[in-house]
């Protein structure tokens, strides 16, 4: 009983923290691509133009709600709910500082790589239900990198698991608090690895440069081609969310999570989340999409190997005594 | 390899951009400076004697290629300025919302008596209202900064090179107050 | 084949009142938090004003120019949305033709309330100077509501971010109840007089009509069975040495097409007849590229009848293009072969000929409309063709 009100209280805590972050990130990354182009970015919607992400919800809050006639109605509109929800569920396990955690799960590490690889069920749903052609392109090819990338991503996420023998998120940072981060030492499993997770990551939410599902030179907007106002919105905010939450299981994973010097330990977590976020925006804003092949050739041939081989590297590792 | 280095490049391209100087101009508050051509509506300026310069020639509405100037001719009176006979118009109105911007109305009037401005008009709520009558096109005379080009010098730029032919100069009201500072508003 | 037509207004559609709203308003001291709640959502609205870009023409290139680093429209929030589902504005830049406007009001209609539209540039106000001309829709604003009109051709991006704040005044004014609509004036077709002069009142051609180009296709698929063993394949030799020199040409033309004439200032007329067969002919000779196909239309005068001509032209790449043209006369109601089992090019080449002038050519494997929209009647490039003929219910 105790577990429950102290994860009800904690979820809520962390879900409200994070959607209100995103409202920030918006504003931020409009911002931050705008001086990357040598505009301005938003300047007139409040100071600063602060204000923008919030007319942008209201405004969003407002349209009419478009069902395409021949729409899968149930699916149409479950898939956005589901979508934040997938995307938020990853936080529950991953630890913003030793006791802000809503789930310390056991297998957290299972956890976040199922509800994250759930996110292939709204997606495609979206795109079924949606009965338009450009949707429907847009999940198929959202789906196949998906899974794709899904495999790396795993692989990844195993190296810290190996090295640290535990499969609990808290218990992976806990560990690199007591010896090393994993990007920092051993360094060759670990930075790689996170190499890798970096790019699965970026792929698994549809950042540019993988951002093919929804290639607006050829796909219109990909799966949110038919959602308007209130769905349009979960859809953008879910895209957001996992960009953060994946930012945060990156630095609990490599990054020693909420441990640092000097500070407590949730302000090391959400500097080490937010610079990462940072990183995905400039990553975003600089480069351009991969076509379809290249995109799976990057995974095939080369991230599944090296993750291959960083894994047997990490378990040569811990066999060999080199752990601490 | 090639991927790696450009995706570098790329990456230190936009974070030093980032740090940069933005070039933006912010519009309503900044205008930006134009060239000295740049035209964007019309007026009708008055003569040296202050009457309106305009003699109702016709060559305007003739010329125009997207037939957006009408105008009625009010026949030849006694100027009360000068007592001399000249020609007045009753009407002209110009349909900004066909106007192609040729500027060949300009060319092709030999008492420059239709100038184009540097200031757009307010975009409008109504096509109507882009439709420019006497009063508005007097107005702009008045409170806008002509153009560069007046009938006299376009034709002159037109002509071939003639060394000894001296150039039919006429003072032209609008060309003499151009420097004159723009209005803030609706300028571009 | 027959163009759907989409209804230009929804007749029957009344702005959606849920039951309650009278009921709502009539409670007393309301206003206290709805006026606070409206300045809001008004608020919320200006000032997120996402743009779907209806680009047709080169104010488009100044819409792009305004959404980059000089003016940046996302000062003001503006972005721009590539779905019309997502976009609040619609900023219709450039001409609309008739072939056009049906899928411009159908990506209206699939823009979700509340929405606006720009008219940007003299072409979507009016039509510009094309406004008179048969293809183009003389303003959106006969077949959509505008909001803004900005003037210009093209407006600057300023001009456009100007257009853009005043939609911003609009909408606040909409919201007080202070203007209610847009711009909506299909009337404003009715104005559409015959302005252009024409050569005399000459009654025009129909068109085809369907069963017509049925048939017409039916009969050159089969044809094109039975000759498909004469197309020269792409790859094939070319079997006798290229005729160089005109004198060559001529003498080609002389002995076997029976051709006597040779005017220094035209191409040579050929037969009907032997048309196909000389394209055949100098294909093999190695004039392997079809340059042009056209048609012309000569109307009817007082001693001659209404006839067409047909001029094409070759080029041999071997031989440092060498150009054979040649013509072939047609009385009005005549048809000519295509040369589409020849050269693969002729294809659409012809297709705009029997589209703008009307000359029908017999064994072509899809003889369609390909420039204006298939319900089109008449064919614009005859002489007889008013420049300004009305085709409802675009123009």
């Amino acid at each position: 009983m105790n577990e429950l009100v102290h994860g009800a209280l904690y979820g809520t805590l962390i879900a409200t923290a994070i959607l209100s972050t995103i409202a920030m990130g918006i504003w931020f990354e409009r911002k931050f691509a705008g001086r990357m182009q040598q505009r301005l970015g938003p300047t007139i919607v409040g100071p600063a133009g602060l204000l923008q992400p919030f007319a942008d919800i209201i405004k969003l809050l407002q349209k009419e709600d478009i069902v395409p006639r021949d729409a899968d109605r149930g699916l149409f509109d479950l898939a956005p709910i589901l979508a934040v929800v997938c995307s938020l569920g990853v936080a529950a396990v991953i630890p913003f500082s030793p006791s802000i955690i809503a789930s310390d799960l056991d297998v957290g590490v299972l956890w976040v790589l199922g509800i994250g690889g759930l996110m292939v069920i709204p997606t495609f749903a979206a795109g079924w239900g949606s009965n338009n052609k450009f949707a429907l392109l847009g999940a198929m090819r959202a789906i196949a990198q998906s899974v794709s990338y899904g495999v790396p991503l795993v692989l990844a996420v195993l190296v810290p698991v190996v090295l640290s023998g535990s499969l609990s998120i808290s218990g992976i940072v806990a560990w690199q608090a007591q010896h090393h981060w994993f990007a920092v030492w051993p360094i060759v499993p670990g930075l790689p690895a996170f190499v890798i997770f970096f790019l699965a990551m970026l792929a698994e939410s549809n950042r540019i440069p993988f951002d093919i599902p929804e290639a607006e030179s050829e796909l219109v907007a990909g799966i949110t081609t038919e959602y308007t106002g209130a769905k349009f919105t979960l859809f953008y905010m879910a895209e957001y969310v996992h960009t953060l939450v994946g930012s945060a299981l990156g630095a609990a994973l490599f990054f020693g999570g909420w441990d640092g010097p000097f500070a407590p330990g949730l302000h090391w977590m959400v500097l080490k989340t937010l610079t990462l976020f940072v990183l995905i925006y400039w990553v975003r804003w600089s480069l351009l999409r991969f076509r379809a092949d290249q995109l799976m050739r990057l995974c095939w041939t080369w991230l599944t190997p090296i993750g291959v081989a960083l894994l047997l590297v990490s378990a040569a590792w811990v066999t060999f005594g080199g752990t601490n | 390899m090639g991927y790696f280095n450009d995706t570098a490049k790329a990456l230190r391209t936009t974070m030093v951009n980032a740090f940069r100087e933005p070039v933006t101009q912010e519009f309503p508050l900044v205008i930006r400076p134009r060239a000295e051509r740049f035209r964007a509506s019309f007026a009708l300026p008055d003569d040296e004697h202050g009457e309106v310069a305009c003699i109702g020639c016709l060559a305007c509405e003739r010329i125009c290629p997207s037939r957006v100037i009408k105008m009625k001719s009010g026949g030849k009176k006694d100027s009360p300025v000068t007592g001399k006979k000249r020609a007045y118009i009753d009407e002209f109105v110009l349909d900004l919302s066909a106007c192609i911007g040729c500027e060949l109305c300009v060319q092709v009037c030999n008492s420059d008596a239709i100038v184009m401005v540097r200031q757009p008009e307010v975009p409008a709520f109504a096509r109507e209202d882009l439709v420019l009558d006497m009063e508005k096109l007097r107005a702009n005379a008045k409170l806008k900064t002509a153009s560069w080009g007046t009938g006299t010098r376009l034709q002159e730029m037109q002509e071939p090179p003639k060394a000894e032919k001296p150039a039919v100069a006429k003072a032209s009201p609008a060309t003499e107050t151009a420097p004159a500072p723009a209005p803030a508003k609706e300028t571009v | 084949m027959t163009a759907r037509h989409l209804p230009l207004v929804d007749e029957g559609a009344l702005p959606y009142e849920h039951p309650l709203y009278e009921t709502l308003l009539s409670i007393p001291g309301l206003s206290v938090v709805t006026a606070p709640l409206d300045a809001l959502l008004t608020w919320g609205t200006k000032n997120a004003l996402w743009v779907f870009p209806m680009a047709t023409s080169c104010c488009g290139i100044e819409l792009m120019a305004a959404a980059a680093s000089r003016v940046d429209l996302d000062r003001m929030g503006t972005i721009i949305r590539a779905t019309p589902r997502q976009g609040d504005v619609m900023v219709v830049a450039g001409t609309i033709t008739v072939k056009m406007a049906p899928r411009v009001k159908l990506l209206w209609d699939q823009m979700p309330e509340p929405k606006w539209c720009i008219a940007m540039g003299s072409c979507a106000i009016s039509g510009d100077f094309y406004r008179d001309l048969y293809p183009v829709v003389p303003g959106v604003d006969t077949f959509m509501p505008v909001d803004v009109y900005i003037p210009g051709c093209p407006p600057n991006p300023e001009a456009l971010m100007h257009g853009l704040l005043r939609l911003q005044e609009k909408i606040g004014l909409r919201r007080e109840g202070k203007l209610t609509q847009a711009e909506y004036r299909p009337g404003l077709l009715d104005l559409t007089k015959p302005r252009v002069g024409r050569l005399g009142d000459v009654t025009r051609d129909a068109g085809l009509s369907d069963a017509q180009l049925e048939d017409v296709s039916d009969m050159t698929r089969r044809d094109l069975a039975e000759e498909s063993s004469e197309i020269v394949p792409r790859a094939e030799p070319v079997r006798e040495a290229i005729a160089s020199s005109s004198q060559e040409i001529e003498a080609l033309l002389r002995d076997d097409f029976g051709v006597t004439e040779f005017p220094k200032d035209a191409a040579p007329l050929v037969s009907r007849g032997d048309h196909r067969r000389l394209a055949h002919r100098l294909r093999a000779l190695g004039y392997a590229q079809l340059i042009y196909v056209v048609a012309t239309h000569f109307p009817a005068k007082k001693t001659d009848p209404e006839r067409f001509e047909v001029a094409y032209a070759l080029r041999s790449i071997g031989r440092k293009s060498t150009v054979v043209a040649w013509r072939v006369a047609l009385a009005a109601d005549e048809t000519i072969a295509s040369i589409v089992g020849v050269f693969a090019g002729a294809d659409w080449q012809e297709r705009e000929q029997f589209d703008l002038v009307g000359v029908r050519f017999e064994g072509h494997p899809d003889l369609r409309r390909i420039l204006l929209p298939a319900d089109w009647s008449g064919h614009p490039l005859r002489k007889d063709y008013a420049a300004d003929t009305a085709h409802p219910p675009w123009r």
